[in-house]
């Protein structure tokens, strides 16, 4: 059985992590959420209604939840970067200057200038597909974003660019993100909630300090914690009385006044 | 686009896995030249016979048998009552309007649908118990007095065993593509045929465009292990020819005879 047991609620306006081992059921999990799958039993409720509830909804649903999959550059198809980002809401049936508008702020989004539109998205370079690509589903306005690794295969810069802007998009829209991560330190600078998958079932679920107190319970289910976290986690068996951090800006917080100067900058 | 089978392995330690490649494929070739010579119902179940004990000794679920004929259906019914309509014939069993409805017809409608199901079976009995390895390795060695004229024999092979061994590959693919699109509201089943046929280019085109990277990708790494063709290459396993496989190729070639003899044997004069 790929998922067992699962019960979840992902809160409207949150920013959710989901992070398990290769073969946890992530990717299976987030599938069933705009119904590409159907669980063989129990149910997917969006607003208050069971999403399988009427088929003819269905495709309703999925531009409600956005979905973007892993490597999701590989779907484009279409001529330009415009006609690419204006496949969702078309499919919506908005009329050409919805469209427009809409094209254009997600393009805006993903911090790429309008000269793009017109260019043929294979003439990209990766990290910029990857955009257009995430610009498609941002274009049909989701109350839910769902991302499956939205990072994966880019370099650390890129990587960071990419988090930063989907950050400063979950402010500016408000949108409910729920993301797939391996990353643990993506998952401490990015998430209010975090949900551990193990073998098909939710094996941890909470804030990211509640979670990453478990650290030999993650790491007995092949997870890791932040690296500074680690840091910190061994400071305190030493003796040292630290609260746990999870990110290094909350590291330098503390440690900054305990050195006493201006030397550390995160 | 899961349960595609065709042309894919089924693992085991069967007598018939263990053939030589080579004989399985001559072996193919009889049985089908020999399914396509019946034509009486004795005959015809002596080939259904063999071919259920094909599929026995294969060791391979009959169920899986089945699943390569499932798709097919279509084209058997839709054969059936061409046949039974227009083969013309002397023993009328009725006429109604302007179709009138044979023996003969009734007799080459049956006779051709049990065909296609033979057929299927013996040509995935090959697949099931032959490795693609095993099966290009063979081709490229029957065919190689096509040398002669010049037939690049050994790029052929290679080809085919490449495209064998996609074939998973892109129908995972093809399923990745169509979550995307349908996550950004693609419908590929309601419309008409020009519509879904349009439906289908945010799919091919993703997938072209992957299939070309794959090739580069895999002709690099091809060339990078020094992959130059088919001269002066070796190979891992060598096949082997040994005594089986000749009692193998005269039982078939006595069941040929068989199916030629056999159809001297009519039943009620017309099957």
């Amino acid at each position: 059985m790929a998922l067992d047991d699962i019960n979840l609620t992902i809160r409207a306006g949150e920013t959710l992590a989901i992070i398990g081992h290769t073969g946890s059921g992530k990717s299976t999990l987030i599938t069933h959420l705009n119904g590409l799958l159907k669980a063989q039993s129990g149910t997917v409720i969006f607003e208050g209604k069971d999403i399988w509830a009427d088929k003819k909804e269905l495709k309703n649903i999925r531009f409600k939840i956005g979905l973007c999959f892993q490597y999701p550059e590989y779907q484009l198809f279409e001529e330009t970067v415009y006609k690419d980002i204006a496949f969702g809401p078309k499919n919506m049936g908005l009329d050409e200057k919805e469209i427009d508008r809409r094209v254009r702020q997600s393009l805006a989004y993903m911090d790429l200038p309008e000269s793009y539109l017109e260019r043929s998205p294979f003439d990209l370079s990766g990290g910029q597909k990857r955009k257009i690509a995430l610009a498609g589903i941002l274009a049909m306005q989701p109350d839910i974003l769902v991302l499956d690794e939205p990072t994966a295969g880019l370099d650390p810069a890129a990587r960071n660019n990419l988090f930063d802007l989907i950050r400063s998009y979950k402010e500016q829209s408000g949108t409910t993100v729920v993301f797939v991560s391996h990353s643990m330190e993506d998952v401490a600078n990015l998430a209010d909630r975090i949900v551990v998958m193990n073998k098909g079932k939710i094996a941890m679920e909470g804030a990211p300090e509640e979670v990453f107190q478990h650290a030999d319970e993650l790491l007995a289910i092949g997870l890791n914690v932040p690296a500074i976290t680690k840091i910190f986690l061994g400071l305190q068996k030493n003796g040292y009385p630290f609260q746990t951090v999870y990110t290094v800006e909350d590291a330098v917080k503390i440690l900054k006044p305990l050195i006493g100067g201006d030397t550390l900058d995160a | 686009m899961r349960d595609i089978s065709f042309g894919q392995y089924y693992p085991s330690h069967s007598l018939l896995h263990r053939l030589d490649p080579r004989f399985k494929i001559v072996i193919t070739i009889l049985l089908v030249v020999g399914i396509f010579l019946c034509n009486t119902a004795v005959s015809i179940g002596f080939a259904a016979l063999c071919a259920l004990i094909f599929m026995l000794l294969s060791k391979v679920p009959i169920s899986t048998y089945l699943k390569n004929i499932k798709p097919l259906i279509p084209i058997i019914i839709f054969t059936f009552i061409l046949n039974l309509i227009y083969v013309p014939g002397e023993h009328v069993i009725f006429s109604f309007w302007k179709i009138t409805l044979y023996m003969e017809a009734v007799q080459t409608a049956v006779f051709i649908a049990f065909r296609i199901v033979l057929l299927v079976i013996i040509t995935s009995f090959l697949t099931y118990t032959t490795t693609p390895t095993a099966l290009t390795n063979a081709i490229e060695d029957l065919l190689k007095w096509l040398k002669v004229f010049k037939v690049d024999v050994h790029s052929i092979a290679m080809m085919m065993s490449i495209a064998l061994r996609f074939i998973p590959t892109l129908i995972d693919e093809i399923n990745k593509i169509m979550n995307a699109q349908k996550a950004r509201g693609a419908d590929f089943e309601s419309g008409n045929i020009v519509k879904k046929i349009k439906a289908m280019v945010p799919i091919l085109v993703p997938l072209f465009i992957s299939s070309f990277r794959r090739a580069y990708e895999l002709a690099n790494a091809m060339e990078c292990r020094c992959y130059n063709g088919g001269a002066g290459r070796t190979k891992l396993k060598t096949m082997q020819i040994s005594a089986k496989d000749f009692v193998a190729l005269f039982v078939i070639v006595l069941a040929f005879a068989g199916f030629i003899l056999l159809n001297k044997i009519k039943i009620g004069g017309l099957f």
